[in-house]
């Protein structure tokens, strides 16, 4: 009896470890649910994201009134400059490659390091006080901005305390959390469209899919919900040659972690598309480049031509639409 | 005490509904917060256990998205900052730390895990990427290694069972199975992604483990712990309180209880006390009424109803006291003691102030309001309405006695003063003082009889009133005059008590009337007639002057207007007198009347408004004195003054005056002046010839045409002797001008008759024309007497171009007129100077070449100047008349210079001299050659006069006569500068000629121009058979004088044989000639 119950419990934990293990494969293969669709931001009191756009647009914001947020995140061109490193304050070059705005509702966490955890932190200590970016700070802005009788009236009308860092902070991040892109064509796809997608981009899909890009950039943002480590199967910052700047160290500048040197937010891939050139470091200048590196230090492998260019057709699908933005395609 | 007591109550009360209050909500909220809390506490175990679940999934690899753990963060984070918001006062309580360190030692926990799983993440996230990786790349190294494609497959099972179920045994057979794959070739990139699964596979769980170490459910279960024990110590707490609160409550209720009992009897009492003070009230005489410290009325009498009956059912205890003072002056007025009226009174007036009230019908309260000891206020009223009138009557009196304008005195029956009033002692000049306990005999002057005063006495005493004039003294020594009235005074009885005096100072009456008698003598006397007049202008009064200067008596003229009979004729006149009169309320000036007679007359008239006590107009006086005499004389003065007695023309000094304005007015207006001096032309001659009597008849008939010529604005004035000046005003043109000078001479050549004799007179005239001729930056003055300069300038010109003629003013001539002018007073003065000598040229006799006579000519030595041809001085001289002077001069200095020659110098021979026209106009005719003559004595055959051929052609009758005349006194006659005019042969013949002179021109062109020696052919011709001699003058060269020898000429003259020398030179070079002839010059007429 012992023996019986014996023989079938294990013959039981067998089948029971077959099935499981075909089961991770079959989940794996599938990778089913990694890529979730981008949906409507939640409703916000559409004043105090007019306000925050305005603000966003305000060149007061920099030290000389030269430029605002937008001038290096303009909305029209996919939230990001494009340029490798953006022009601050009196031509200052910065050291790291601005991201998009767009979507980053979604994000673990602001900045290439994720040091800061909201995005209202990040308003509140983040290019503000860059030098080489607005290079301003909460005492000098505010005067400024208190000048101004009618935004005075309009933060009165939305808090009850009017005008203060925190304020204008929210207004900022409101803003910031209503610019989400819906309806890409992989979104609606995974809606169930069928003609959504392009067989070059279904082809992306599933080498994206098969070459394990999807175990990181996964999510409703396609990345930006976790960390990883630049370079897993090679070394990307002895092969680029250039030396090794504080940008590089990644999270490293935050955690203070050995085992976090070079580790970066991984990005969100949604407007990938619209917003070269790639990494940190701004080296990439084209999708089939950021492929390529990927392929290169993440899996190491040299992906062929034809699979990268299937790869950057899906990667193309997921651009969706936002009223701020020109439409992508 | 009482209600001391209850205001504690209630403030205690108060306290402990708020301390209940406060209770409540503490712990309501206290409630709400642990509840919040509670619920705080299950969502982070729930986030504690889906955490724990996602681990699970993460290391099974099963989570394939992320999101959640993004999620899990964000709400990790919101619960946090929820916790921060209830913390400062949930654990506030004693215990709360236990709990918040338990809280913050579990949230610590959570935050470890949710760290963990990020970088379980992280590895699981390689570990994900290789195993997805690998199957291809298996599939793609088998197309390549055949035979290894099955132990390749193998292998990645056992990765992925070695994944899930990780033990030591099934890691390693993977391990070995690897060692035995790397032995083959090509599979290094599949083994190297094996490796990498296992490295970050065995990361991966030692995360995990780490993992499950975290006591996070340990920590949980303590804080849980914590918390009920800490909720149960605040309920505990609650019930502590609540038990506390009810019984203050229970304590403060009976407290309450007793002091409602207390104040029932307390209330009890005071109604009894109400009561008798309502019955004590009601007793009083007074109008009573009583308020508390509230104003409200609480008792009062029915003598205060009585009082004021209107107010009524409102009248109640209760009522305001502001209420009832208004009700109360719905009819009553109040008055101060004094009795003048009084405002509305305030609060605190009305609590404590004294007055009187007047009410409608008439009745009079003293009012008393006083505030009583607790706050309140009493009022009392008392009725004063008998009293009063009562005593307003005899101050009526008293009043009626200090205001009476006459002294009144009162005296008792010994004649000892008890009273005087005001205007006594103001008269007498004594005050009362001095005056009371003394007898009026103070006042004696000692003029009166003692025996009136007896009289006085014997009146009074017997009852009767006494009337008479005392002259007193007053305490200053000053008399007075009192008409005075004394009147006995009796009791009830019928006794005599008192005497009064009413007395009045009839002073002023009496000064008043001795004025009024002054005043009448002077008006009577004065010799200016006086018109007083009602407000009607009505006369009232005229005293005797008015009635000399004017012929009308009082009685004629009483109540009559008086500007009908003082009153201007002129209308407008009166019209602004009477609104000056009207402005200024006195008006003087002259005015122009008519006396009783009918007479005009000229009066000064000065007129005064009069007025009353009040200001009011009631009549004018009005003073009037005759100045006709006066007036007359002045326009006689005035008129001698500016007008030319003779001529009745403005004189000189009018004309500047007239002058003046028009230039003002012209200055003004811009317009146009003329100045015309009008000279006559003949009128010295007239005056010589027939007396200033006829010259003067003559000059007021030129005035009076000139007068007709002009218009009226014009004005025409006399200048002085003959001259005149037109001014003429508002000139637009000049045409106007030359116009007006045209109609002046027309009438001025007509014939003027004078008594038998019919004149002619002339008139030359200048005109100059303002503002061309002047410049107008000159003052009037002196543009005036600039144009008056001008026109007689012009006027000068006018006479020299002849007369009855006008000339304007040029500016260009002046100066020329200036230096004639200078010359001709030069040349007046030259012969009684003696600065004109003669020089002569001899005339010799062909072909003997002998001296026959001298033409006499002409020097003027200027002193200035020097020697001035004849050419320059002659004319002048025929100008200005001085001709006939100087000719006469001429011929009476040659006759005897060559007189002397011929008997003192044995030079007997002709003298010649040039006889003008002008010379004859001017008077020179036989009469006075003959006198010439006659007075030198010289021999009129040796005399030639030389006329020119142009005098011949004149006025031809009459000079005919006239040279006839000559010719008879014996002398010769030669027709000087011949050839020149148009003498015609037949014309020769009619006057006595004996000599043609030929003209130096014609002389001048032989023997060479053709003409010229053809003419003098022609004329030695002619004379040759007129039988007249010839005399070329002009003779320079020696071809002319062969040249005329040869044709026959008698005579010559030139410089060819002397030039004109003076009278030494003739004697030095002829005298002595022993060949000099006895003969007069005149053979040549032979």
């Amino acid at each position: 009896m012992k023996s019986v119950m014996n023989s079938w419990s294990r013959s039981g934990w067998w089948l029971l470890v077959l099935l499981s293990a075909l089961s991770l494969w079959v989940q794996l293969v599938r990778a089913g649910g990694a890529i979730l669709p981008l949906e409507q931001a939640p409703r916000q009191d559409p004043e105090l994201i007019a306000l925050g756009k305005d603000l966003f647009h305000d060149r007061r914001f920099s030290r000389d009134d030269s430029i605002s947020c937008a001038s290096c995140h303009p909305l029209e061109r996919g939230g990001a400059d494009g340029m490798r490193f953006s022009v601050g304050v009196e031509g200052r070059l910065g050291a790291i490659n601005a991201p998009t705005v767009y979507n980053s509702a979604f994000h673990i966490s602001y900045f290439w390091d994720g040091r800061a955890a909201t995005l209202e932190a990040l308003v509140l200590d983040g290019p503000l006080q860059n030098p080489v970016e607005l290079d301003s700070s909460w005492e000098q802005l505010l005067p400024k901005l208190r000048q101004d009788e009618s935004l005075r009236r309009r933060f009165r009308t939305l808090f009850d305390d009017g005008l203060t860092r925190r304020n204008v902070a929210h207004a900022i991040a409101t803003f910031l959390r209503s610019l989400v892109t819906t309806e890409s064509p992989f979104d609606r796809w995974l809606a169930g469209e069928k003609e959504a997608l392009s067989a070059q981009a279904k082809r992306g899909y599933r080498l994206f899919r098969s070459y394990g890009c999807i175990a990181c950039h996964q999510g409703r943002n396609v990345g930006g919900n976790m960390y990883a480590t630049m370079g897993i199967m090679g070394d990307y910052f002895k092969d680029r040659g250039t030396e090794i700047t504080r940008s590089d160290l990644g999270r490293y500048n935050v955690t203070g972690r050995e085992s976090d040197r070079h580790l970066f937010k991984v990005p969100s891939l949604r407007l990938a598309a619209l917003t070269p050139p790639y990494f940190h470091d701004g080296t990439a200048a084209t999708l089939d480049e950021a492929v390529r590196i990927m392929g290169r230090y993440q899996l190491g492998r040299d992906i062929p031509a034809e699979e990268r260019a299937d790869i950057v057709a899906f990667l193309k699908s997921l651009v969706g639409r936002h009223p701020l933005m020109e439409p992508a395609f | 005490m009482k209600r001391g007591g209850l205001k504690r109550a209630l403030f205690f009360l108060a306290a402990v509904v708020l301390l209940a209050g406060f209770y409540f909500v503490h712990q309501f909220r206290m409630e709400r917060e642990v509840v919040a809390f509670s619920e705080l506490l299950y969502r982070l175990r729930s986030l504690d256990v889906a955490m724990d679940r996602d681990m699970e999934r993460i290391a099974a690899f099963r989570m394939s998205n992320f999101d959640p753990l993004v999620e899990a963060h964000k709400s990790l984070r919101r619960m946090e900052q929820e916790l921060e918001q209830l913390h400062g006062h949930l654990f506030a309580q004693g215990g709360g730390e236990e709990v918040a360190q338990a809280l913050a030692r579990y949230v610590q926990a959570l935050r470890y895990k949710l760290d963990l799983l990020h970088q379980m993440e992280q590895q699981a996230a390689i570990v994900r990427n290789s195993l997805l990786y690998l199957p291809r790349l298996v599939e793609q190294l088998a197309q390549e290694v055949q035979g290894e494609k099955a132990a390749l497959l193998e292998m990645l099972d056992h990765l992925a069972i070695l994944q899930l179920f990780p033990d030591p045994a099934a890691r390693k057979e993977v391990e070995q199975r690897l060692q035995e794959l790397s032995r083959s070739e090509g599979t290094e990139p599949a083994l190297r992604h094996a490796q990498v699964t296992l490295q970050y596979g065995d990361a991966l769980r030692t995360l995990m483990r780490e993992f499950l170490a975290v006591d996070s459910a340990q920590r949980f279960a303590q804080l849980h712990e914590r918390f009920l024990e800490y909720r149960k110590q605040l309920g505990r707490r609650a019930i502590f309180l609540g038990i506390a609160l009810l019984l203050l409550v229970l304590v403060l209720l009976s407290w309450l209880w007793r002091m409602l009992d207390k104040l029932q009897a307390a209330q009890a009492l005071a109604e009894r006390s109400h009561q008798r003070l309502g019955d004590a009230v009601q007793a009083l005489g007074e109008g009573f009424a009583l308020f508390d410290n509230r104003d409200r009325l609480l008792v009062f009498n029915d003598e205060f109803r009585r009082m004021y009956p209107w107010i009524g059912s409102r009248l109640q205890p209760g009522m305001v006291l502001a209420e009832l003072d208004q009700a109360i002056l719905e009819q009553v007025e109040r008055r101060d003691l004094e009795g003048r009226p009084l405002g509305p009174l305030d609060r605190g007036q009305l609590q404590q102030i004294s007055f009187m009230e007047e009410s409608v019908n008439g009745n009079w309260y003293l009012a008393s309001n006083r505030r009583t000891s607790e706050g309140g206020v009493v009022w009392t009223r008392t009725d004063i309405t008998r009293t009063r009138a009562d005593r307003n009557e005899l101050r009526k009196l008293g009043r009626a006695l200090e205001q009476s304008p006459v002294s009144v005195v009162i005296t008792d029956i010994n004649g000892i003063i008890e009273y005087v009033n005001p205007k006594f002692e103001e008269v007498s000049g004594y005050t009362a003082e001095e005056l009371i306990g003394s007898r009026p005999s103070v006042l004696k002057s000692g003029e009166k009889d003692p025996a009136e005063y007896a009289e006085l006495w014997n009146t009074i005493l017997s009852g009767k009133v006494w009337e008479g004039v005392f002259h007193n003294r007053r305490k200053d020594g000053g008399l007075y005059w009192e008409s005075a009235r004394i009147a006995p005074v009796r009791d009830e009885s019928g006794e005599i008590t008192h005497f009064i005096g009413v007395k009045e100072d009839i002073t002023e009456l009496k000064r008043y009337q001795e004025s009024l008698r002054m005043s009448a003598t002077v008006f009577n006397a004065t010799s200016e007639g006086i018109v007083l007049t009602d407000a009607l202008g009505r006369v009232r009064m005229v005293n005797p002057a008015f009635t000399r200067i004017t012929g009308y008596e009082l009685d004629e003229v009483l109540d009559k207007p008086v500007n009908r009979i003082l009153g201007e004729e002129n209308r407008e006149v009166a019209q602004r007198i009477s609104e000056e009169m009207e402005r200024f309320e006195n008006w003087s000036g002259e005015v122009v009347s008519h006396r009783k007679s009918g007479e005009w007359y000229y009066q000064w008239l000065s007129m005064t408004a009069l007025h009353d006590d009040q200001g009011r107009p009631n009549g004018h006086v009005i003073i009037i004195s005759d100045i006709t005499q006066h007036k007359t004389d002045q326009a006689r003065i005035l008129f001698q003054a500016n007008y030319d007695v003779l001529t009745g023309l403005p004189n000189r000094a009018l004309l500047s005056d007239r002058l003046h304005q028009a230039l003002r007015t012209a200055r003004r207006n811009r317009g146009g002046v003329a100045v015309a001096f009008v000279d006559l032309d003949r009128f010295k001659t007239i005056n010589d010839l027939y007396g200033h009597v006829t010259g003067d008849e003559l000059l007021v008939q030129v005035a009076n045409r000139m007068r007709e010529s002009v218009r009226e604005s014009d004005t025409v004035a006399r200048f002085g002797g003959d001259e005149f000046v037109v001014v003429l005003e508002q000139l637009e043109t000049s045409e106007e001008a030359a116009l007006v000078a045209n109609k002046i001479i027309d009438s001025l050549s007509r014939p003027f008759t004078l008594g038998q004799r019919r004149l002619m007179v002339g008139a030359s005239i200048g005109i100059t024309l303002y503002p061309g001729d002047v410049s107008t930056s000159l003052s009037v003055e002196e543009a005036a007497t600039q144009l008056l300069s001008n026109a007689d300038m012009a006027m000068y010109q006018a006479k020299s171009r002849g007369r009855n003629q006008f000339q304007f003013f040029e500016q260009q001539t002046q100066e020329e007129i200036r230096v004639t002018l200078a010359l001709e007073q030069d040349l007046r003065n030259a012969l009684e100077n003696g600065e004109f000598e003669l020089y002569y040229q001899p005339i010799l006799r062909m072909p003997e070449n002998r001296i026959e006579s001298v033409e006499a000519l002409l020097r003027w030595n200027h002193p200035q100047r020097g020697m001035i041809s004849p050419d320059q001085f002659i004319p002048l001289a025929e100008e200005t008349g001085l001709i006939y002077e100087i000719g006469n001069w001429v011929i009476r200095t040659a006759c005897e210079e060559v007189k002397r020659w011929h008997e003192e110098h044995q030079l007997r021979i002709g003298a010649s001299v040039n006889l003008s026209a002008r010379q004859r106009e001017r008077g020179f005719g036989v009469e006075k050659l003959r006198e010439l003559l006659e007075e030198t004595g010289f021999p009129p055959t040796y005399l030639t006069l030389e006329i020119t051929e142009n005098l011949m052609m004149l006025e031809s009758e009459e000079v005919i006569t006239c040279l006839h005349g000559l010719k008879e006194l014996g002398v010769g006659l030669s027709v000087d500068d011949f050839g020149t005019g148009y003498s015609s042969l037949s014309y020769l013949k009619q006057f006595p000629v004996d000599l043609l002179k030929i003209d130096r021109s014609f002389v001048k062109g032989v023997p060479d121009d053709r003409d010229d020696v053809s003419l003098v052919k022609a004329i030695l011709a002619m004379a040759r058979s007129l039988n007249i001699g010839v005399v070329a003058e002009g003779v320079e060269t020696e071809a002319q004088r062969e040249f005329l020898l040869a044709l026959g000429c008698s005579h010559m003259q030139g410089y060819r044989f002397d030039p004109p020398l003076p009278a030494a030179e003739i004697l030095r070079k002829f005298a002595p000639d022993p060949g000099v002839s006895d003969r007069p010059t005149r053979s040549a007429r032979g």
